[in-house]
């Protein structure tokens, strides 16, 4: 992996609290930062919009373990980081049935295999207005560490669902234009 | 674009493991069947680019370094967690 010159200084000669079993990334948003290989995560497809990614890491936003948002950084693009979060943190009724093909495709066997986590977008300058994308779920195989952005279709969910009460309260319900999918003509898996 | 004419039941292939079938025909609706294999992912294109355009504003916005520090006053207080363990 590429290093940026001011982490360079740290390659020839590991400091001591670096442990030869944890993986180094280079974040353009973190830094340096030191990852278990079990944090590791290898995309089967990539998310969309980033075809040069596939492997990513997960990162605590807080060390302390006080924020249920992770980072999910790319360790192809250093620039590349998401932040995302377990669904259910926030939306106790989120309800998704993993599609058949993605969850042969990640040899999903039971659901103690799954992480479920859902991109956010915080955005610029409104932290309040924070979304997360519902509808496209990034699934992982926390046994084989394999993962992919599971598009739901016909589940009634949208690419923004707020995570914090709004005055008007529209939150976490699935959006009523879920009948313009008529269940048909899913990508696979019908007759 | 290659522009192909073809019958119902009548397919096309795309490489050698993908398989585009037009399975009917009714009016203006044409039903499409895709054989391919699974680590390939099939979505409408009106999906697809909806789910890209959110994912390119989630990696834009997650740039901004005072937002998640900011957003972390604004949740509710939590138990403390292992998170990415085995939730």
């Amino acid at each position: 992996m590429d290093s940026p010159e001011h982490v360079t200084q740290t390659t020839l000669t590991p400091a001591e609290d670096e442990p030869l079993s944890r993986v180094r990334i280079v974040s353009e948003r973190l830094g340096l930062v030191y990852a278990d290989e079990g944090d590791l995560v290898e995309m089967s497809a990539p998310i969309p919009g980033f075809p040069q990614s596939l492997r990513y890491c997960l990162i605590p936003t807080d060390e302390a373990g006080g924020s249920p948002f992770l980072w999910l950084q790319s360790m192809d693009e250093p620039a590349l980081a998401f932040i995302a979060v377990v669904p259910f943190e926030f939306f106790p009724e989120y309800d998704m049935e993993l599609p058949g093909p993605d969850q042969e495709e990640l040899d999903i066997r039971s659901a103690e295999d799954v992480l479920l986590l859902t991109l956010v977008t915080i955005p610029p300058g409104r932290p309040e207005d924070v979304t997360a994308n519902l509808v496209a779920p990034v699934v992982v195989n926390t046994r084989t560490r394999r993962a992919r952005q599971v598009i739901l279709y016909d589940s009634g969910y949208t690419t923004r669902h707020y995570l914090l009460p709004r005055e008007e309260d529209v939150v976490a319900q699935p959006a009523p234009d879920a009948e313009q999918d008529t269940g048909e003509d899913r990508p696979s898996g019908d007759p | 674009m290659l522009v192909l004419t073809r019958r119902v039941d009548e397919s096309i292939m795309i490489g050698d493991d993908v398989r585009v079938t037009v399975v009917a025909v009714k009016g203006d609706h044409v039903r499409i069947g895709v054989d391919a294999p699974k680590r390939v992912a099939i979505h409408r294109l009106e999906v697809y680019e909806e789910i890209k355009r959110a994912n390119l504003e989630a990696a834009t916005a997650a740039v901004a370094r005072t937002d998640l520090d900011q957003l972390a006053t604004l949740l509710p207080a939590r138990a403390k967690r292992e998170p990415g363990a085995d939730s």
